[in-house]
């Protein structure tokens, strides 16, 4: 089963190869890391060259880059704002302080690991990361969407049970994201990654 | 155009109890009996031309058992800045609102009610302002150890790198000799 | 026009308008970004923008509506680009089909609306009055001039009109006999296909891409297309009208990018006029112009 899952016919490698060419961009900017963007986007490193463009709406984008720490009150914002975007989606932790909560290591208010809450595609160490990080993990994920082995987003519909319980810990209750997740699974055919 | 002496004389001459100090240009502060603040308030905004409440701040001094809270007054035309100091008791600390003379005092009480935990008399909004997912006890006061609060609640990855060699992440030593402080 | 021949231009038109239209916008990225200094992104980048979104697993569909819209975007344009004179093909070019033109290039805009009405998204009904209230600027002038041209000409048939032009040559062309409306066209041209200046519709930073704000993934790609063909069939009716249509695809290319390179350039160094202001341009300058030129052609 999983081996017939991995496997891709040429025609899927092909347009892998083509849709890792335009990545959509939403960047919330919660923390100080949000300085590194404007330099990554205009003359200077200029991502457009990748077909990497600042998006503006959530239901558009295909990358969500979390800039620096998230406190509690934003983790919910982000998640409404991850929930209402198109699989498949990507989420870039920037900054040491989605890793491992950074300098607000010992905060009360700020989350520690970002991948308790929603699946990380990929972290970028650093306080801050120079814009040339991001360029080389943006690339990075284009070669992974190439290859087909980008696939973390699934797991959010897959262990959503698990990611839920996080979140309500952390919230002290329930949430209404008014995303059905475990029912779009279904609609959709949501398959697991076949790990 | 008064200078910082005026009003400290001014401040002594009309509250016999207060102790004024000049701490440094443009800069006074006066320690008050708690019980003088509100009359202090109303006479700084009504006749001695201090129209600006610019915070309430509050401090923990916990050896003491006292909060301390501070007023902040400034005049746009002396371009003088007076913080009135009371002190309150740190157990079940009440204290007389301000709205009546200043409304946004409102939001500077409300945010010290949920960081210290001071309830304010007369104030009618002290609901959840800034922290508005927190069950926990005021987090700003000194007795709550955020340490060992963001150890228990949070998840921290477990992180190792070849490079690091077998011993410990020093983050991670920290983490533990933080908890058993 | 043998039926074989027919039946071909009807199947790949659509096809070839679209490839243009992805060059063209490319272009249009590339040239922008070698004007801003940047390196700037793949040729093909609109082509792999709709591969992308197409692709897309998961869509959420707020109902029936906006489905629809988006059909009605898609076949609203490509309706009309059948009605409009490509070089080698014309059939559709009979009695009236200006009049055809005019009223079908209203149907997109109307097919997005009324999507946009069930996403209930207040950023895509701010965006969707906007686009209505830029069509009451621009689309009297640019009417204005096709009146003119069918007065001038005498006829409601965009082939006879072409053919009129070529007969003189670079003199012919609607943009050397009658400047006036010529030049109100352009602008009102400028204002239909949203570039800066006009750009209050999609306004990316103020009100989130405006009408698409809701749509994502299939929507999104299928308005992309839409966006690549409306680009070819405004800038073709232009061309027609004004710059005495085209013998062959190789003039045909010449002058499409020339028309577009011109437009790009004042996208390229304006910001974004406010929507009372823009309609109150279109009113000051456009429409006056256009009456100049009819009046003109009266006299």
């Amino acid at each position: 089963m999983s081996e017939k899952l991995t496997q891709r016919t040429a025609w899927n490698r092909v347009l892998d190869k083509l849709s890792g060419r335009s990545l959509w961009m939403l960047h919330y900017c919660t923390g100080c890391g949000a300085i590194e963007l404007p330099p990554t986007m205009t003359g200077r490193f200029d991502m457009e060259r990748f077909g990497i463009h600042p998006m503006v709406t959530p239901r558009q984008a295909d990358i969500l880059l979390i800039t620096g720490y998230l406190s509690v009150k934003t983790l919910k914002r982000v998640i409404l704002t991850y929930e209402q975007m198109q699989s498949p989606k990507w989420v870039v932790g920037f900054g040491s302080c989605t890793i491992n909560g950074g300098m607000y290591w010992n905060s009360y208010a700020t989350v520690k690991s970002l991948d308790q809450y929603m699946p990380v595609e990929l972290y970028i160490a650093g306080c801050m990361p120079r814009p040339e990080a991001i360029i080389s993990s943006f690339n990075e994920l284009i070669d992974r969407i190439g290859r087909g082995e980008a696939n973390s987003w699934k797991d959010y519909y897959e262990n959503y049970d698990f990611y839920r319980k996080n979140q309500e810990h952390v919230f002290g209750g329930p949430i209404n994201t008014r995303t059905d997740v475990k029912s779009d699974k279904e609609t959709f055919r949501i398959q697991s990654a076949g790990k | 155009m008064t200078n910082e002496q005026d009003i400290i004389n001014r401040i002594e001459a009309a509250y016999p109890d207060a102790v004024c100090k000049k701490k440094q240009e443009r800069r006074v502060e006066a320690c008050l009996p708690p019980d003088r603040l509100f009359d202090f308030a109303g006479r700084m905004q009504s006749h001695w031309n201090f129209p600006h409440l610019s915070a309430i701040s509050c401090v923990d001094w916990i050896n003491e058992g006292e909060f301390e809270l501070v007023y902040h007054f400034w005049s746009y035309e002396e371009k003088i800045l007076v913080s009135a100091k009371i002190r309150i008791p740190r157990e079940e600390a009440r204290f007389i609102s301000i709205t009546e003379l200043w409304q946004p005092a409102k939001f500077f009480e409300r945010d010290i009610h949920e960081m210290f935990g001071v309830v304010f008399e007369g104030n009618d909004d002290l609901e959840k302002y800034i922290l508005t997912e927190w069950e926990g006890p005021p987090p700003m006061r000194k007795d709550f150890v955020t340490r060992d609060f963001a150890n228990r609640f949070y998840h921290f990855k477990e992180y190792e790198a070849e490079w690091m060699g077998p011993q410990q992440n020093p983050q991670a030593a920290d983490v533990q000799g933080g908890s058993n402080e | 026009m043998s039926t074989v021949s027919l039946v071909l231009w009807i199947i790949f038109l659509p096809f070839i308008a679209y490839f243009l239209g992805v060059l063209l916008l490319g272009w249009g990225k590339k040239y922008t970004a070698r004007l801003q200094r940047r390196y700037g992104p793949y040729l093909f980048q609109v082509f792999f923008d709709s591969i992308k979104l197409l692709r897309k697993r998961t869509n959420i569909s707020h109902g029936w509506m906006q489905d629809v819209s988006v059909l009605m975007l898609l076949g609203g344009t490509i309706l009309t680009m059948y009605f409009v004179p490509f070089p080698g093909f014309h059939f559709f070019s009979q009695y009236g089909d200006f009049l055809v033109v005019m009223y079908l290039i209203l149907v997109p805009s109307l097919g997005m609306a009324l999507g946009v009405g069930e996403t209930a998204n207040p950023n895509g009904s701010i965006g969707i009055s906007r686009a209505l209230q830029m069509l009451a600027g621009y689309d009297i002038p640019f009417a204005l001039a096709f009146i003119g041209m069918a007065m001038i000409h005498g006829s409601t048939n965009f082939y006879e009109l072409i053919l009129r032009q070529q007969e003189l040559g670079i003199a012919g062309w609607g943009i050397v006999t009658n400047p006036f409306l010529g030049i109100a066209a352009l602008f009102a041209l400028h204002g239909m296909m949203g570039e800066k200046p006009f750009e209050v519709v999609i306004a990316p930073h103020e009100i989130a891409t405006g009408p698409m704000t809701e749509m994502g993934g299939k929507y999104m790609g299928m308005m992309m297309i839409t966006h690549a063909l409306q680009v070819v069939v405004e800038l073709t009716i232009f061309i027609n009208l004004f710059l005495g249509g085209a013998e062959n695809w190789i003039t045909y290319i010449i002058k499409i990018f020339a028309l577009f390179t011109i437009i790009l350039s004042v996208n390229a160094v304006f910001g974004r006029f406010r929507v009372d202001d823009a309609v109150r341009f279109f009113w000051k300058i456009p429409l006056p112009l256009a009456v100049i030129g009819v009046i003109f052609v009266m006299i």
